[in-house]
C-alpha cells in the first residue's frame, strides 16, 4: 500500500514538475473528452426539444399528408373519415403566405393558416381575448381571423385587435380572436401566423384542394389501431396508394427525429474518440520519451531493489494519472462549454452516462497507451541504465 | 564465509574480438571485512561490482552470497536480494533529483514493503548516523558532493544489508570530503558493516584491510 501510494505521489510530482509538457499531452484527451461531452449534449438537447414540442401537440393526434398532385381531400372525404371508429375530430390545413396590414404600420409577410373551428381544439391553443372561429364563418366564407400573440402585439402594439379590421393581400379581414402565446413548435412559430377559416383561403388565391389534416384520437390507446384505419380507408376509397400519402403520430414522428438525430450523435461521438485515440497515442510518444529521459532513474531505483512490477507499474499509473487528469479538465470544460452555449441559445442536455463513458475512455487509453512504454522501462537493463546520462 | 565467487567468467564479445572482462576469478569474502579491490579502468573491476552486485549475472561459475546460489535465482529473487542484502555507493551518487535526503533514504525500505511513518522515522535516524541532521527535506542540488555522498550512504544502510559495495565513493569529491567519506566507512566497517570498495586510487585502497588488484579480468592477492 505504501509502495502504491509512493508511487501514486512521484507520477503527480512528476507531471507537475513538468506542467507545461503534462497540458500539452493532456490536451488531446482534454479535447477528445470534451467535445464528445459537448456534442452528445447537444444532440440530446435538441433531441429533448424537438420531443417536447411534438409533445406539446398532444400523443392523440395523427397528422395526414398526401404528396399525389392528382388527387387532395375535399371536404366530403373529411366528413367521410369522421365516421371512422375513434376519429374525434379532423381540422384541414393549408398555410399561405401573404401580405399583412393595419391602418398605418407597414405591410410584412405572414403565414396565413387555413383551417376550421376544430383546429383550435385538436392543437389545444385557447384564446386570450374575443371568440374561436366559428361553423358560420366557415359557411359563410367569412373575412374573420385569428391572430397569434407575436403578430398581435407587432400589428396592434398595446390596443384590442379584437373587431379592428386587417388587410390581408389588400383585403380586410376582421379580427375575431387572439391566440394565448404557444411557443414555437416544429420550426413554425405559432405566435406570428393569422387563423382564417378554410373556406376564405380561396381570396388569397388558394385551390380548396386538402393535403394535410389534423386528426384528433378520442383515446391516445387507440392512435395504431386507428391510423390503420385511416390508411386503410386512404388506399381503399380514395385510390391513393400507400406511398402518396402518410398517417404518422407525434410518436412516429419523435421516432423518425430520434433515429436522425441518434446516427447524428454516432457520427459526431465517433468523430471526438477519434481524437481521444489520438490524444491517447501522444500520450505514449510523451511516456516514451519520460521513459528515456529517466533511464538512469530507473537504473537506480533498480539497483536499490526495484522488481519490474514496481517499474511497470510506476511509469503506467503515471500514464495513468495524466489521462484521467486530462479526462477530469475535460468534463469540466465540456459541461463549461456546454453550459455556456445553453446560455446562448443552443440546447445542451449533458448525459451522466456519456460524461462517464468518456472519462472512463480517457482512463483506458492510459492503461492501454501507457502499457507499451511501461513495459519497456520494467525491461531496461540496470547497468545499462546506471550508466545512461 | 558471506561471499564465494568460483570459477566465475565474464566474456564480452565486439565483433569476432573477445573481451575477458572477468576471466575465472575464485575470491572469498567473510562477514565484517573490508576489502579494496584496485585496478585501472578497463581492468574488470567494473564488471566485477556489477557481478557482485547482482546488477549482472556471469556466463559461467558459481556465486555464493550468504549460502544463497546466485546464479540460479531469477530476475525478481535478484531484486528481492539486491534490495535487502545489497547497499550500493556509486562515484556519482545516483539519488534521485527530484526528491529530499530522506524521501531518497526512504526507497530502498519502501520497495521492501516498509510503510511511510516507518520508513521516513529510520531515514530520519540514519541522516543523524551520517552527520546530516537538519538536511531531511533538502533536494539533492542543494547539497555539497560529500553530503550527497553521505545520503547515498544513509541509503545504503537503510535495510541494514549484508555488504556494502562502493565503487569509486571518492572519485567525485575533492581530497578533504574523500578523507571524511573514508573515515565514514572505516567506522561503519569497525562497527561490523562488511563492505567492498572498488577504486583505481591506492591511496583510498589502502584504508582497507584487504587489498586485492585486478588486471585484465584475473584476481591477485
Amino acid at each position: 500500500m505504501t509502495k502504491f501510494l509512493n508511487i501514486l505521489k512521484i507520477a503527480f510530482k512528476n507531471i507537475f514538475s513538468n506542467k507545461l509538457r503534462s497540458i500539452l499531452t493532456m490536451l488531446g484527451l482534454i479535447i477528445g473528452v470534451a467535445s464528445v461531452i459537448i456534442l452528445v449534449g447537444i444532440g440530446n438537447g435538441t433531441q429533448e426539444n424537438v420531443t417536447s414540442q411534438v409533445k406539446s401537440l398532444g400523443t392523440d393526434v395523427l397528422t395526414l399528408n398526401i404528396q399525389d398532385n392528382d388527387y387532395a381531400l375535399s371536404y366530403s372525404d373529411i366528413d367521410e373519415m369522421l365516421e371512422i371508429n375513434n376519429v374525434e375530430a379532423i381540422a384541414p390545413y393549408k398555410t399561405v403566405s401573404a401580405t399583412v396590414k393595419y391602418q398605418t404600420t407597414n405591410s410584412s409577410r405572414a403565414s396565413i393558416i387555413a383551417t376550421t373551428d376544430k383546429y383550435m381544439s385538436i392543437m389545444n391553443y385557447t384564446i386570450s381575448s374575443g371568440r374561436l372561429m366559428s361553423v358560420i364563418d366557415l359557411e359563410n366564407n367569412s373575412k374573420v381571423c385569428l391572430l397569434g400573440s407575436d403578430i398581435a402585439e407587432k400589428l396592434f402594439e398595446l390596443s384590442n385587435p379584437v373587431g379592428q379590421d386587417i388587410q390581408i393581400n389588400g383585403d380586410n379581414y376582421t379580427v375575431i380572436g387572439v391566440i394565448t402565446e404557444v411557443g414555437s413548435s416544429m420550426g413554425n412559430n405559432v405566435d406570428d401566423m393569422i387563423i382564417i377559416p378554410y373556406t376564405t383561403a380561396k381570396y388569397l388565391g388558394s385551390d380548396t384542394s386538402i393535403n394535410t389534416a389534423y386528426i384528433k384520437v378520442s383515446n391516445e390507446d387507440y392512435i395504431e389501431q386507428t391510423t390503420t384505419l385511416l390508411e386503410n380507408y386512404i388506399t381503399n376509397k380514395l385510390g391513393i396508394t400507400t406511398d402518396y400519402f402518410t398517417v404518422s403520430s407525434q410518436d412516429s414522428m419523435i421516432d423518425t427525429f430520434t433515429n436522425v438525430n441518434n446516427s447524428l450523435s454516432i457520427l459526431l461521438g465517433g468523430i471526438a474518440s477519434i481524437s481521444l485515440i489520438v490524444g491517447g497515442i501522444g500520450v505514449m510518444n510523451v511516456m516514451l520519451v519520460s521513459v528515456t529521459e529517466r533511464t538512469k532513474e530507473i537504473g537506480i531505483r533498480k539497483a536499490l531493489g526495484a522488481k519490474r512490477r514496481d517499474i511497470l507499474l510506476q511509469f503506467l499509473i503515471e500514464a495513468l494519472v495524466l489521462c484521467a487528469l486530462g479526462g477530469l479538465i475535460g468534463v469540466v470544460l465540456g459541461i463549461g462549454v456546454g453550459e455556456l452555449l445553453g446560455k446562448m441559445g443552443y440546447s445542451f442536455s449533458p448525459s451522466i452516462n456519456i460524461t462517464l463513458i468518456a472519462f472512463l475512455s480517457s482512463v483506458i487509453i492510459g492503461i492501454v497507451f501507457g502499457i507499451f512504454p511501461a513495459n519497456k522501462a520494467s525491461k531496461l537493463n540496470p547497468i545499462d541504465a546506471l550508466h545512461a546520462e | 564465509m558471506l561471499i564465494e565467487l568460483k570459477d566465475i567468467k565474464k566474456y564480452y564479445h565486439l565483433g569476432d574480438q573477445t573481451i575477458k572482462a572477468i576471466d575465472d576469478v575464485s575470491f572469498t569474502v567473510e562477514k565484517g571485512e573490508f576489502v579494496s579491490i584496485i585496478g585501472p579502468s578497463g581492468s574488470g573491476k567494473s564488471t566485477l561490482m556489477n557481478i557482485l552486485g547482482l546488477l549482472d549475472v556471469p556466463d559461467s561459475g558459481k556465486y555464493l552470497l550468504d549460502g544463497l546460489e546466485i546464479s540460479k535465482a531469477k530476475e525478481k529473487e535478484l531484486a528481492t536480494i539486491r534490495n535487502k542484502k545489497i547497499g550500493f555507493i556509486f562515484q556519482n551518487f545516483n539519488l534521485l533529483g527530484k526528491l529530499t535526503a530522506v524521501e531518497n533514504i526512504q526507497v530502498p525500505l519502501i520497495y521492501n514493503n516498509e510503510n511511510n511513518n516507518q520508513s521516513k522515522q529510520r531515514a530520519i535516524e540514519l541522516m543523524k548516523k551520517v552527520d546530516l541532521e537538519g538536511r531531511e527535506n533538502h533536494i539533492p542540488s542543494q547539497l555539497s558532493g560529500g553530503q550527497q555522498q553521505r545520503v547515498a550512504i544513509a541509503r545504503a544502510l537503510a535495510n541494514q544489508p549484508e555488504i556494502i559495495l562502493a565503487d569509486e565513493p571518492t572519485g567525485a569529491l575533492d581530497s578533504k570530503t574523500s578523507q571524511d567519506i573514508m573515515k565514514l566507512l572505516t567506522e561503519l566497517n569497525e562497527n561490523g558493516q562488511t563492505i567492498i570498495l572498488i577504486t583505481h586510487d591506492m591511496n583510498v585502497a589502502k584504508k582497507a584491510k584487504r587489498i586485492v588488484k585486478i588486471s585484465d579480468g584475473k584476481l591477485y592477492e
